[in-house]
C-alpha cells in the first residue's frame, strides 16, 4: 500500500476583487472548492497547513475553528510568500510516516479590499517608536518595492541585465493573464509599455511590480493509495525543500543570488531530475526581478545569463519553459502570500486542465515560492507520474 | 563623522532597544560603530546579541566612515511623508572596508548619475539629545 504523497484536490476562492469575502471566507471557499474537486469531505481532513500574515496574525487557528478541524498534524510555519513551499516537506514526511492521512493546505486574504493598492510603496505602520531591525531601513524611506529594486540594480551592474529583459518577463506573464478570465489585467502588453509605465524605484517600473488583489487557494495532499479512488488523477510530489539567507533586505549576503540555489538542488536531488526535465515553472513574480533571480538560481540558465535567456522567449506561451500560466502575480492575483497558488496552477497544468494556457505534454512542473525580501525560497517539484 | 544639528527630525519616532541604542548614541557623538567578535574576528551589522559566526558576545569597533555604493535605487514613489516629498531620492546599500553593509540615503549626489561603486562617506542627522541617524554623502567630484 503506497503512502507516497499525491495532490488530489485544488481550489481557488473568488479573485482578484472580492469585497464579499474576508480572509476566513476566502479560506472556506477555496477549501470547499478543493474538497469538491477531489471528492473528499471535511471529515477526511486530519492535517492542516496554513500560515498567517502579520496582517491576519491568528488566521491559522481561526481557520481551524471556522472549518471545525481537529488536525492531528499541524504546520503553521510562516516564511512569507514561500510558506506553503516550506510546509510541504514536513507534510509529505507526515503522509509517508502515517502521522496524517489527508492534509489540507489553505491561504486567503482580503488584501485589496482592506488595504487598497499602495502596499508596495507605503511604509509599514508603526505604533509608537520604531524598534528592532527596521531601525536600519525605515528611517531611510525603504519600501517593499525599493528592496527588490536594490537587487535589480545590483544584477544589472554585475551582469549587464537590462530593463528590457525584466520587462519581457511582465509581457510574457501578461499573455497568459489574457487567457485567464479572472485575471486582474488582461490587455496585451509590450516591452515598450512596461518601460513607459511610471518609474516606482529605479530600475523597477509600475508594470515590473505585482498587482495587489484579494484571493485564496487550497490544495489537498493524501497518500497515493487513497488518491486512487478519488475524482481527479493524482499529481505526485516528487521533491520539496526550502532554504533561507536572511529576512530583512539589509542582511542579504549577495543581492543577485538567492537561497533558491540550495532549495532547488535539494528538490532536484529528491526528484532525481534536473532543470532540463521541467516542462513548466510557476514562479513567485512579486516583481520581475524576483522571477529572473529564481530562474538563474534554479539552474535554468547560468548566473547572470537570465536576461538573455528571458529575451529568447522561453518563458512565453509556446516556449520551452512557460512560466506563470495563470497570469502570475504580475497580472492576475497577489493577495499577500502566493505560494499556495503556485501549487494549484502547477497541478492544473499536470492534469492537462490548462485550457488555452495548457503546456503541451506537461509531465513535470516546478513551483518556487519567495518569502520576505528574496529571503526564504522554497522549491516544489510535481509530476504527472510517479518516478 | 559630522553630526548635523540644525535640521528638524521628521522621520518618525525611534525607540531602539539596548543594543541598537548604543549604535544610535555613538552616531550622536560622531562615531560610526559596528560589531566585531574578539573570539573569531567576524564583523557584523546591524548589531546583534551574539556573533552570528561563533555565538560569542561581540564588541564594538569604530569604522572610518568611508564606503562604496554596493547597490542603489532612486525612490520615485513613496506613500509616506517625509519621503513622498523628498522623492526622487537615493536609497543605497553601502559597503565599508571594515566589513559591514549599511542601508542609507546618499545626499549631495545627482540621482540620475548615481553609479554602483561610487565613493561615499558617513555623516549623521541628529534625532534628539542622545540619538542620531547615520546617512551618507558623495565624496566623488562630479
Amino acid at each position: 500500500m503506497s503512502r507516497e504523497p499525491v495532490i488530489v484536490g485544488i481550489g481557488l476562492s473568488d479573485y482578484p476583487k472580492a469585497p464579499h469575502l474576508d480572509s476566513l471566507m476566502h479560506i472556506a471557499q477555496a477549501t470547499k472548492r478543493a474538497l469538491d474537486d477531489s471528492g473528499l469531505t471535511l471529515n477526511d481532513i486530519d492535517g492542516f497547513a496554513c500560515a498567517s500574515m502579520p496582517t491576519d496574525p491568528e488566521l491559522h487557528v481561526e481557520a481551524i475553528e471556522h472549518l471545525g478541524l481537529k488536525p492531528r498534524w499541524l504546520n503553521t510555519t510562516y516564511t512569507g510568500g514561500s510558506a506553503a513551499q516550506f510546509q510541504i516537506p514536513d507534510a509529505i514526511a507526515a503522509i509517508r510516516e502515517g502521522r496524517a492521512e489527508t492534509i489540507l493546505f489553505a491561504y486567503g486574504s482580503d488584501f485589496l479590499t482592506r488595504y487598497g493598492r499602495t502596499l508596495g510603496t507605503g511604509g509599514l505602520s508603526v505604533d509608537g517608536g520604531l524598534s528592532g531591525p527596521l531601525l536600519y531601513e525605515q528611517p531611510y524611506g525603504s519600501t517593499i518595492a525599493t528592496c527588490y529594486a536594490l537587487a535589480a540594480t545590483r544584477h544589472m551592474a554585475e551582469y549587464g541585465t537590462r530593463p528590457e529583459h525584466l520587462a519581457e518577463i511582465a509581457v510574457g506573464v501578461r499573455e497568459f493573464a489574457g487567457l485567464n478570465p479572472n485575471a486582474m489585467y488582461r490587455e496585451p502588453l509590450t516591452v515598450e509599455d512596461v518601460l513607459a509605465s511610471p518609474m516606482i524605484a529605479d530600475p523597477l517600473h509600475l508594470l515590473d511590480c505585482c498587482v495587489v488583489s484579494d484571493g485564496g487557494a487550497a490544495f489537498i495532499i493524501t497518500t497515493e493509495e487513497r488518491g486512487r479512488d478519488l475524482k481527479q488523477s493524482p499529481v505526485h510530489v516528487l521533491g520539496a525543500a526550502g532554504a533561507n539567507s536572511h529576512w530583512h533586505i539589509h542582511s542579504m549576503p549577495d543581492f543577485s543570488t538567492t537561497a533558491g540555489v540550495a532549495s532547488s538542488q535539494e528538490a532536484y536531488r529528491q526528484a532525481g531530475i534536473g532543470p532540463e526535465d521541467i516542462d513548466t515553472i510557476q514562479f513567485y513574480d512579486s516583481f520581475t526581478i524576483t522571477a529572473l533571480l529564481l530562474l538563474e538560481d534554479h539552474g535554468f540558465c547560468k548566473k547572470g545569463e537570465g536576461g538573455g535567456f528571458v529575451e529568447e522567449g522561453h518563458l512565453r506561451r509556446g516556449g520551452s519553459l512557460p512560466m506563470n500560466t495563470d497570469g502570475g502575480s504580475l497580472s492576475s492575483c497577489h493577495s499577500g502570500m502566493r505560494g499556495t497558488m503556485l501549487i494549484t496552477e502547477a497541478v492544473r497544468q499536470l492534469r492537462g486542465h490548462g485550457g488555452d494556457s495548457q503546456v503541451p505534454d506537461c509531465e513535470l512542473a516546478l513551483a518556487a515560492g519567495c518569502g520576505g525580501l528574496l529571503s526564504y525560497i522554497g522549491t516544489t517539484i510535481l509530476g504527472r507520474d510517479r518516478r | 563623522m559630522e553630526v548635523i544639528d540644525n535640521r528638524p527630525w521628521d522621520r518618525g519616532p525611534l525607540d531602539p532597544g539596548p543594543i541598537d541604542r548604543e549604535y544610535f548614541e555613538a552616531a550622536a557623538q560622531g562615531r560610526l560603530i559596528i560589531q566585531k567578535c574578539e573570539d573569531c574576528g567576524n564583523t557584523q551589522f546591524p548589531p546583534k546579541a551574539l556573533c552570528v559566526s561563533c555565538g560569542q558576545v561581540p564588541d564594538w569597533i569604530e569604522a572610518s566612515g568611508k564606503g562604496k555604493i554596493y547597490t542603489f535605487t532612486v525612490v520615485r514613489r513613496h506613500g509616506v511623508e517625509p519621503f513622498s516629498s523628498l522623492a526622487p531620492f537615493v536609497l543605497a546599500m553601502i559597503d565599508i572596508p571594515e566589513g559591514a553593509r549599511f542601508m542609507g540615503n546618499i545626499t549631495g549626489i545627482d540621482p540620475e548619475t548615481t553609479q554602483v561603486g561610487q565613493n561615499v562617506e558617513a555623516y549623521a542627522l541628529r534625532i534628539d539629545e542622545t540619538l542620531a541617524l547615520p546617512l551618507w554623502r558623495s565624496t566623488q567630484s562630479t
